[in-house]
């Protein structure tokens, strides 16, 4: 395959994909449209560079796991994980809040679950993959999947649960 | 129990398609990364290669070692500013939408351009304008990218420092200041031109203010 051909085959399929994987990485990065978009820029990066691999099979689902990947990626690497100290307050980015549907207090919720928890989550129940595909996507048994959705879903709730004054949940 | 799973099923939106710059832009990341890639492997083998030789013949100096004979001068880099195998002529076609040229390389033609990437490339190209292979890609450096020149070789485009990155054989990127703005210019392996020359072609374009930089 010539490269003006690759170029041409990942162009039409980031015209089809790209939009798909920046609303999954949108929920991956708990809500943070610059971290879904830092993901999916690297994410294709990665996917153009394993182009031949990436079209043999399902480039869809390549990309896909690419992502989740590099979601967990992020939140592995210490800088991320470790507390920061300043001597004043840092100026906070405003998100804009253009992506329709969105449900602040569920995305709230997923924000708090454990990357790959919240991959499982994301990929089964808000874009409807089988079992099997989440458990290609994210590199596991169909097993794991099932167990990572329903403690996932079992953390929502908990999470969404609103607390009354006389101390019950409604 | 169900009213999360609806919850969970309505944050998939319909988000809107991608724009070209998009496109392009993924695809020019694509292609910086490609080059990375290339280069750190052959600047790993040729390490190796060095090393390789360098132990043989060290070996060999060391054992047939004369004082008497100097050292040979050690050959002279391949120097870009001569031997150009491709010139640059004066545009006399129409100009391009966001674009001013005064001159492009020798047999190349602006195959298209819109708001944000300006592409020429030689006559019968049938590929997207949006694929940059083979061709030379202007635009800006994304609004979301670091504005810095980078790493490469320093270079002085109409008084303003610039730097391109590559070298011979390699796709290059001359990056250099335009105002507020940071111009990407994109050459590919095989086209022919000097470093110098990449410098002549970045100051014989113009970036009008109608040109935007694109995201992501």
């Amino acid at each position: 395959m010539s490269s003006r051909d690759r170029d041409r085959e990942f162009a039409d399929f980031v015209r089809a994909q790209r939009s798909g994987l920046v609303a999954t990485a949108r929920l991956l990065a708990g809500g943070d449209p610059h971290l879904a978009e830092d993901l999916v820029q690297t994410a294709l990066v990665r996917v153009y560079l394993a182009w031949r691999r990436a079209r043999s099979g399902n480039p869809v689902a390549y990309a896909r796991r690419t992502l989740v990947n590099c979601a967990t990626d992020h939140h592995r690497r210490a800088f991320t994980r470790r507390e920061h100290t300043a001597d004043t307050m840092p100026d906070r980015a405003v998100h804009d809040d253009d992506s329709g549907g969105t449900d602040p207090a569920l995305l709230a919720a997923l924000a708090t679950l454990p990357p790959r928890m919240r991959a499982a989550v994301v990929l089964r129940h808000v874009h409807d993959l089988s079992v099997d595909d989440t458990a290609d996507a994210l590199g596991c048994t169909a097993g794991t999947v099932k167990s990572q959705t329903s403690r996932g879903l079992e953390k929502l709730r908990a999470a969404l649960v609103v607390p009354t004054l006389e101390g019950e949940s409604r | 129990m169900n009213d999360l799973i609806d919850r969970l099923a309505r944050l998939d939106t319909t988000a809107t398609d991608p724009a070209d710059h998009e496109v392009a832009a993924d695809l020019s990341r694509g292609h910086a990364a490609l080059g990375r890639r290339r280069r750190t492997r052959a600047a790993v083998a040729g390490a190796g290669l060095t090393l390789g030789v360098g132990a043989v013949f060290g070996v060999v100096a060391v054992v047939g070692h004369d004082d008497a004979v100097p050292p040979a001068a050690a050959p002279r880099h391949a120097d870009r500013s001569h031997g150009a195998g491709l010139q640059l002529v004066d545009y006399a076609g129409a100009q391009p939408v966001g674009f001013e040229l005064a001159k492009v390389p020798q047999g190349y033609v602006v195959q298209g351009s819109d708001s944000f990437v300006l592409t020429l490339a030689k006559p019968g190209d049938d590929s997207h304008y949006l694929a940059f292979d083979h061709k030379v890609v202007v635009m800006l450096q994304s609004k979301d990218a670091a504005q810095k020149l980078g790493s490469g070789t320093d270079v002085t485009v109409g008084g303003e420092p610039g730097v391109i990155e590559g070298s011979a054989g390699e796709t290059r990127n001359l990056r250099y200041f335009d105002g507020p703005n940071l111009v990407d210019i994109q050459v590919w392996q095989d086209i022919d031109l000097t470093d110098d020359q990449l410098v002549e072609l970045a100051e014989a374009i113009t970036v009008t203010h109608d040109v935007e930089a694109g995201v992501g």
